[in-house]
């Protein structure tokens, strides 16, 4: 799996692995909890604060829908037809690995492959 | 795998609803543009737009102007008469972030200056010889203001420290970084942690990001700071002095040492009303007024009731005081309006000893599980907090009245006698609960749709949810699992507000416009949780709310907190579980399905005059 940093400095979700379309944020039913900014996997960190709202940005969201079970208003919805964030909202990318990064500091996961085959995110430290 | 949003819950193939984008903030300021342009004087234009159409009082909206804009406004208030021969030209409307746009005048006829965002229409604004002449002596006299406001700050900086320095600007990165939002201005510079242009820690600044403002003076040497970053260290230290609330009563207008001095003065007048503090006691050295005011202000709350009013639109915030008396004659004829009645079998007394007496009777029959339960509920707990909203909101003649708190009080106290703050910090939101009681005016707007009347009951109590969640940390020591938490403060002042539902979406969306808050502190296992009881009110239209519903709130939520208190002792006295658990979304979908709003018949109510229809489908 490529790097989170990798993808942040291409600016592209090309992954093998990601099959799941990213997940975008309906503004108008967000509470602006952060609920899904909190549960977002660190090895993927896609989802911030930007001005009053929650967005993602969709190169960095790997599809695993882990926002979308604790999101209380159900406003988070695949996004089959995404767009690139440069195109959709340029000043996004000045988030992601700068300082005003959550997910820096945070515990890390990865995707550990199960005796099933099926795939689970644990948290590695 | 099932939603949470309750009309999803009652059909899965719930459709979105429909957005208004002709709501919030923008929508604002581009209808304010509008009006400015069609007004029917340069100063009607321009203060429609310093006021936002009558949204806000115009002595906020004047303080935002920086110094040129004075000059120019105080120009155009002085012509008796339209210009004739123009000298000079420039445009007043509506920056996108709220400011007035009204550029320095330029030579009539020559090209226009480039100009920041604006939204909406423009008017052109002329002047004569005469008004030109009133404007540049004017903005020769401001000039000379901020130059003296520059030397007092200057001198002030030459004499710290730089370890005193780093204190300062370490002290207000902790306050920012745990306040709600703050918008203020410089002259043209805006520190805020808002919306905008993001410079100071908050929610969206992380207090690691390069680009606040206070991170990147502590690297950089006093000589080298700009003015405007000196002037607003210079008040922040000020208004951190005074202990109260004073950098949100910025919000929106100049945070400069001659706007502070005038807020300084207005404080001690509003002490001064309440016998706490002669007016003239208050010293003109800035520094000196402040610690005169933070001691006023200690005795003040000592003898009154404070609250806040808080105009929405910019954020802007007053302390204000109230005589004690008011909120126990509010409780006095609270329960002298719910005599003879009982809620869930609790009776409400205006003596919160007796009341206390009531409950300790009350407790063990409901965690006896022996009082009768409407439908709905699975403890008496939930029912009592269930009817008295259903009772505030209709007294009150609100739209939606609520409650918040923690589900689970046995756990809290159990994770605090064992001191585990990290336990505490890693609850999510469905450790939390609201009821959110619809009116039954309400109601009947909404019974053609109500799955999306309890989709928002359930916006609301989600919303609730992460207060709680947001703001239970503030109550923990400062160990470094809780520093790690992303928390605020938690409120203990009640407040009035107007105007809430500009900035935040889900405001936007359930139209919270007007509302009262008063949260209240409880003990829990020996420690004080502010804002663990809370009693909301929610007009999505007008009238405002006034100090009577205030006060209202502010003695139903003492009996609220006096019941979770004693709720937590009894349950820590008997080791056992308790919990909350109706208010889920699944809990509104059932209200929505049934019919049953309320647990039982709406008694009376006086019908309030409305209102544009619902926007949302």
């Amino acid at each position: 799996m490529r790097e989170r940093s990798e993808r942040i400095r291409a600016r592209t979700r090309v992954a093998p692995k990601w099959k799941n379309p990213p997940v975008r944020i309906e503004k108008w039913e967000c509470i602006a909890c952060d609920s899904c900014l909190r549960e977002c996997p660190s090895q993927f960190g896609a989802i911030f604060n930007h001005g009053i709202d929650v967005k993602v940005v969709p190169e960095l969201c790997s599809g695993c829908n882990r926002c979308i079970a604790v999101c209380p208003m159900d406003c988070i919805y695949p996004d089959a037809d995404w767009k690139p964030t440069a195109e959709a909202d340029p000043t996004l990318w000045e988030l992601p690995g700068t300082g005003a990064d959550p997910y820096l500091h945070a515990p890390r996961f990865d995707l550990c492959e199960l005796e099933d085959g099926e795939e689970e995110l644990r948290e590695t430290s | 795998m099932t939603s949470t949003r309750p009309s999803r819950i009652l059909d899965p193939q719930a459709p979105q609803p429909i957005h208004d984008d002709g709501a919030g903030f923008p929508a604002t300021v581009a209808q304010v543009a509008g009006r400015m342009s069609a007004a029917a004087t340069d100063t009607a234009a321009l203060e429609c737009g310093l006021t936002f159409a009558g949204r806000i009082p115009l002595w906020i909206g004047r303080r935002s102007l920086t110094s040129p804009q004075r000059a120019l406004y105080a120009a155009l208030r002085a012509a008796t008469k339209p210009a004739c021969t123009p000298r000079a030209e420039t445009v007043v409307g509506m920056r996108v972030d709220g400011r007035i746009l009204l550029l320095e005048p330029w030579a009539f006829g020559t090209a226009a200056r480039p100009m920041p965002p604006s939204s909406g229409a423009q008017r052109r604004l002329t002047l004569d010889e005469a008004q030109y002449a009133a404007y540049e002596a004017a903005l020769k006299e401001e000039r000379r203001a901020a130059d003296v406001d520059w030397a007092v700050v200057a001198r002030w900086l030459e004499t710290q420290p730089r370890s005193r320095v780093v204190e300062i600007l370490d002290a207000l990165q902790q306050a920012f970084a745990r306040m709600p939002p703050v918008m203020l201005l410089v002259e043209e510079e805006l520190y805020s942690n808002f919306r905008f242009e993001n410079n100071l820690t908050g929610k969206t600044l992380l207090p690691t990001s390069e680009d606040c403002v206070l991170r990147q003076l502590a690297r950089t040497p006093t000589e080298d700071w700009s003015r405007e970053d000196a002037t607003f260290v210079y008040c922040g230290n000020l208004a951190l002095a005074t202990g109260s609330p004073t950098l949100e009563s910025f919000n929106y207008t100049q945070f400069v040492p001659r706007e502070l001095a005038g807020h300084f003065r207005e404080r001690a007048r509003t002490y001064s009303r309440h016998g706490i503090l002669a007016a003239e006691e208050l010293p003109t050295d800035l520094k000196t007024a402040a610690g005169v005011l933070a001691r006023a202000r200690e005795r003040a709350l000592a003898s009154l009731q404070s609250y806040r009013h808080i105009w929405g639109i910019t954020l802007h915030k007053r302390e204000e005081f109230l005589p004690r008396t008011r909120v126990d004659r509010a409780l006095v004829e609270l329960a002298r309006a719910c005599e003879g009645r009982t809620f869930a079998g609790l009776r409400l007394h205006a003596d919160l000893g007796r009341f206390t007496d009531e409950v300790r009777e009350w407790l063990p029959e409901v965690l006896a599980n022996r009082v009768p339960l409407a439908d709905g509920f699975t403890n008496a707990v939930e029912q009592l907090l269930a009817e008295l909203m259903d009772m505030h909101v209709e007294r009150q003649r609100a739209d939606v009245a609520l409650t918040r708190s923690i589900r689970s009080l046995s756990e809290l106290a159990q994770a605090v006698r064992r001191e585990d703050w990290a336990e505490i910090v890693s609850w999510e939101l469905p450790a939390f609960f609201c009821y959110a009681s619809a009116s039954e005016q309400l109601c009947n707007e909404y019974a053609h749709d109500p799955a999306r009347l309890a989709d928002m009951r359930w916006e609301i109590a989600a919303r609730m949810e992460y207060n709680c969640w947001h703001q239970l940390p503030g109550n923990l020591p400062r160990a470094p699992v809780v520093e790690q938490r992303d928390y605020y403060i938690p409120p203990w002042q009640p407040d009035i507000a107007e105007w809430s539902d500009q900035h935040h979406r889900g405001h936007t969306m359930c139209r919270i416009r007007f509302s009262v808050r008063s949260p209240m502190a409880v003990e829990v296992a020996g420690r004080q949780f502010n804002a663990l009881a809370d009693v909301r009110l929610v007009r999505q239209d007008g009238p405002s709310f006034d100090e009577g519903a205030l006060t209202a709130s502010v003695a139903l939520s003492r009996l609220v907190a006096r019941v979770l208190e004693e709720l937590a002792a009894e349950v820590v006295r008997r080791q056992m579980d308790f919990r909350i658990q109706a208010f889920t979304p699944a809990w509104y979908a059932e209200r929505a399905a049934s019919g049953r709003v309320r647990p039982e018949a709406v008694r009376e109510r006086k019908a309030r005059p409305r209102r544009r229809p619902v926007p949302v489908a």
